[in-house]
């Protein structure tokens, strides 16, 4: 990379970052946090806290039909994955783990599959009517057969 | 020997016809479905023992215990398979099915409904901060610890973010026979009497480890190679695990009625046990734990005479180091009393659990 190039690519970054404006359509565009299903699916909107609840195994329905939901979880951006369990589920990695064994071990069944690919994880949902997964929104957006059930959180 | 030579022939038919009929459900995106693999293994050192003592004064003992889980639409299964040098069980193996959001009903074999501990962990080290279970839960325990028969289980009622679950059971036990042997639903099948027990818990909020809550149950145990021909146990008691991160306390209260029967005689005896376990965690991975379980009004107990392996009084202290999220390093040293000895011990584990 030039000199000239590093100094441009520089600014956008700090621009993107400080500059009021732009920063905040990169807040709405970029770091927003939502729940989504499969746009043909049934599923009616979920509040964070039973986001919460549906993705540490408490049985959560949201259909006419009363079937529960399946949680799916998204690895594949570490820090989006993070930030799902400090800003909605409230609980480290460890904790949070843990908290899913002891439920499947009190025979509260399985726990939600983990997906490192966005590909696989978005033909899990498009095979799976009941099953939710959280994305940032910018990521949900480019997959038109996804439709958003809930916004997780927002950063200020 | 491997382990995987001293399990029974009927328990390793079973675990592979279980593995095989799940892993085609995990093709179907509907389908959940995944196998869980606990190993620990446990290094003892055990002082003050008499001679000739069944327990082994130094000794190395690696176990498995094998969880599966599983759903399709509202039903759910759910199997267990422990293994060890001594002792292949088929811990649980039940099929539920949702009758609605708030109840489920199950068949199978279960844990018996009692207390805490027993509903919790049973026979997953990994998952308990300390190495030894109490002595209540434990092989040489004074209650049974499996029913094969039917379990409904759900909300009762909810206050808030509240609520009060129930779990009901009945079906047959466990039979006395150099102590209680649990029931089996492979195999020989050894099924004890009538086993009825309820379960009442109340949780703050749904996702919450902290509860508290009262059990009773009611064991007809036959007795085998004695001369006593039954035993009916009445047990009752309060049960609470409260977390607050860095802290927790789990603690739990029997009281044990028996009445034993045969050849003409009867005889009777009441007794209490209890155990307070307080955790503090002083580093994200390092938690300290001390334990103290003491049995009270076991003067002649007819059914203690028949157990007199069960840890009437321990006093533990402990410490566990979580290597990484899935494997943990624990160290515990203990004085235990059991009605014909008592004798002291350390103990190392390595534990952990997979994928």
């Amino acid at each position: 990379m030039t000199r000239r190039r590093f100094i441009a690519a520089l600014f956008c970054s700090l621009a993107t970052t400080w500059l009021p404006g732009v920063g905040a359509v990169w807040a709405n565009g970029m770091r927003k946090m939502v729940l989504v299903a499969a746009r043909g699916s049934d599923l009616g909107r979920l509040s964070p806290g039973d986001t919460r609840k549906l993705f540490l195994g408490v049985p959560v329905a949201a259909t006419p039909s009363n079937d529960p939901m399946h949680p799916l979880r998204n690895a594949s951006d570490p820090v989006l994955e993070e930030a799902f369990l400090q800003k909605v589920v409230f609980m480290s990695r460890d904790a949070y783990e843990r908290a899913l064994l002891i439920r499947a071990m009190r025979g509260g069944g399985s726990r939600p599959a983990r997906f490192d690919s966005e590909t696989a994880l978005v033909d899990a949902l498009l095979a799976d009517k009941s099953a939710v997964t959280y994305m940032w929104a910018d990521r949900a957006a480019a997959w038109p057969n996804l439709k958003v059930v809930a916004e997780l959180w927002q950063e200020n | 020997m491997p382990i995987c030579h001293t399990v029974k022939p009927s328990v390793r038919v079973l675990a592979v016809a279980l593995v095989l009929c799940a892993a085609p459900l995990n093709t179907y995106a509907e389908s959940r479905s995944e196998w869980l693999f606990f190993p620990a293994v446990t290094a003892v050192h055990r002082t003050g023992l008499p001679q000739g003592d069944e327990l082994e004064r130094n000794h190395i003992e690696p176990v498995l215990d094998v969880l599966g889980t599983g759903g399709l639409s509202s039903m759910t299964w759910l199997a267990e398979i422990f293994v060890s040098e001594h002792e292949q069980e088929l811990a649980r193996l039940n099929v539920g099915w949702r009758l609605n959001p708030q109840n489920t009903l199950s068949i199978g074999k279960f844990h018996n409904l009692q207390g805490y501990w027993n509903t919790q962990f049973n026979h997953g080290a990994y998952l308990q901060t300390a190495i030894d279970k109490p002595g209540v839960v434990d092989d040489s325990a004074p209650l049974p610890l499996h029913y094969v028969g039917a379990q409904m289980e759900g909300k009762l009622v909810q206050w808030g973010e509240g609520l009060l679950n129930y779990s009901l059971g009945i079906g047959k036990g466990a039979v006395m026979k150099n102590g209680l042997v649990s029931p089996d639903i492979v195999g020989a099948g050894k099924l004890g009497d009538l086993s009825l027990g309820l379960r009442l818990s109340y949780t703050p909020d749904e996702t919450s480890p902290t509860q508290a809550g009262v059990f009773f149950a009611r064991n007809k145990i036959p007795v085998e190679n004695s001369n006593w021909t039954g035993i009916t146990q009445d047990v009752g008691g309060l049960f609470a695990n409260w977390e607050s991160d860095p802290f927790r306390v789990i603690a739990e209260l029997y009281v044990f009625s028996n009445k034993l029967e045969g050849s003409g005689a009867m005889a009777s005896g009441n007794f209490l046990y209890g155990y307070v376990q307080g955790e503090y965690r002083f580093s994200p991975r390092s938690t300290a734990l001390i334990r103290m379980e003491e049995t009270g009004g076991t003067n002649n107990d007819p059914l203690l005479a028949l157990i007199p392996d069960f840890e009437l009084n321990k006093q533990l202290i402990g410490l566990r180091y979580d290597v990484t999220w899935n494997q943990a390093v624990k160290i515990e040293a203990s004085h235990v009393e059991r009605l014909d000895t008592s004798y002291r011990q350390v103990q190392i584990q390595w534990s952990a659990v997979f994928p």
